[in-house]
C-alpha cells in the first residue's frame, strides 16, 4: 500500500465522518460511529506513517501497559461524567 | 570527556520519542475522555457548528494536516535514500502544511470569538473547546519549530535518517491526536 493510498483512505474516512454530521443520530450512536472511524484512522497513521508495522513487537511492550492505563482512566473518570448530569 | 550524541545506540532516539508520544497521548486521552463524559451527560450541550461553513472548514483543516503527514513520510523516505536536498524540500512542505493548519485554526478561533461570541469563560463547551484545540495547536507549533531545526541541520549535512524519522513520529502523533479531536469536539456539536 503506497503512502498516497493511505492518505486517500484517511481523507475518505474524514469525509465519511463529516457526512455523519448530516444524519444527526442520537449522541451515543453518533459517538460510537465516530470513534470507530477515528480508531481506524489512528490505526492507519500508526501502522503506515509511524512505521508500526515494522516495529510492532517492541512497540507492544510499551503500548499494552499504556492501554491498561487508558482503560483505567476511563473507568476512573466515567462516574464523574455520570454525576455531572445530576449536578446541574 | 563529554558524551556525544553519537554514543546513543541505534533506535534510542526513536524509543525516546515513542515514550514521549505514549505519555502525551495519555494527556489528550484524559482531556477527551472527560469531554466525552461531560458531553453525554449534558442533554442541552451547545451545538455551535453549522455544517456549512464550520464543519466543511474544519474538514479542510483536517485534510491539510493529513497532507502534511504525507509530506513528512516522504521526507523520512528521502532521508533513508540519502537524498538530503529532497528531504529538505519535503520537510519544508510539511512545515508549510503545519503553518497553514495553524493559520486556518486561528482564523476559525477569531470567527468563534468575535462573531459567534464563544469564549472560554462563556460556557463549559467554550472552556473545553479552547483548552483541547489550544493544546493541540501548541503541539503543532512546537512541531513546526522542531521540524525547522531538523530542516536546517539536514541542509547543513547534520542529522541521520533516525533523527528525521524521530521528528516524523512526533508530527504523525500530532496528526493522530487531531483524528480524535475533530470528530469528538466538532462533529459532536453540530447544529441540527
Amino acid at each position: 500500500m503506497s503512502y498516497v493510498a493511505v492518505w486517500a483512505a484517511l481523507a475518505l474516512l474524514t469525509l465519511a465522518e463529516a457526512a455523519l454530521a448530516w444524519v444527526h443520530a442520537a449522541p451515543a450512536l453518533m459517538l460510537t460511529l465516530l470513534l470507530a472511524l477515528s480508531f481506524a484512522k489512528a490505526g492507519l497513521i500508526a501502522w503506515w506513517f509511524m512505521h508500526l508495522r515494522t516495529r510492532l513487537p517492541k512497540a507492544l511492550l510499551f503500548a499494552i501497559p499504556m492501554l491498561f492505563l487508558c482503560i483505567g482512566l476511563l473507568f476512573a473518570l466515567l462516574p464523574d461524567g455520570i454525576r455531572a448530569g445530576a449536578m446541574r | 570527556m563529554g558524551v556525544s550524541a553519537r554514543t546513543n545506540p541505534p533506535g534510542a532516539k526513536r524509543l525516546g520519542m515513542w515514550l514521549f508520544v505514549v505519555s502525551d497521548l495519555l494527556t489528550f486521552a484524559t482531556l477527551l475522555v472527560v469531554y466525552t463524559a461531560l458531553r453525554l451527560a449534558t442533554p442541552d450541550w451547545p451545538h455551535p457548528f453549522t455544517l456549512s461553513p464550520a464543519i466543511l472548514y474544519a474538514t479542510g483543516m483536517t485534510i491539510v494536516l493529513l497532507g502534511s503527514s504525507l509530506t513528512m513520510v516522504w521526507a523520512v523516505s528521502a532521508m533513508e535514500a540519502h537524498n538530503r536536498p529532497r528531504t529538505v524540500r519535503w520537510l519544508l512542505a510539511t512545515i508549510a502544511g503545519g503553518t497553514a493548519f495553524i493559520v486556518l485554526h486561528l482564523a476559525e478561533w477569531r470567527h468563534l470569538l468575535q462573531v459567534d461570541h464563544i469564549t472560554p469563560a462563556a460556557s463549559l463547551f467554550g472552556a473545553v473547546f479552547y483548552a483541547v484545540t489550544g493544546l493541540h495547536m501548541l503541539h503543532v507549533a512546537a512541531g513546526i519549530v522542531y521540524l525547522a531545526v531538523l530542516t536546517g541541520g539536514v541542509a547543513r549535512g547534520r542529522f541521520t535518517a533516525e533523527d528525521v524519522e524521530t521528528g516524523g513520529l512526533y508530527w504523525h502523533f500530532v496528526d493522530l491526536v487531531w483524528m480524535f479531536v475533530f470528530p469528538l469536539i466538532y462533529l459532536m456539536a453540530v447544529r441540527p
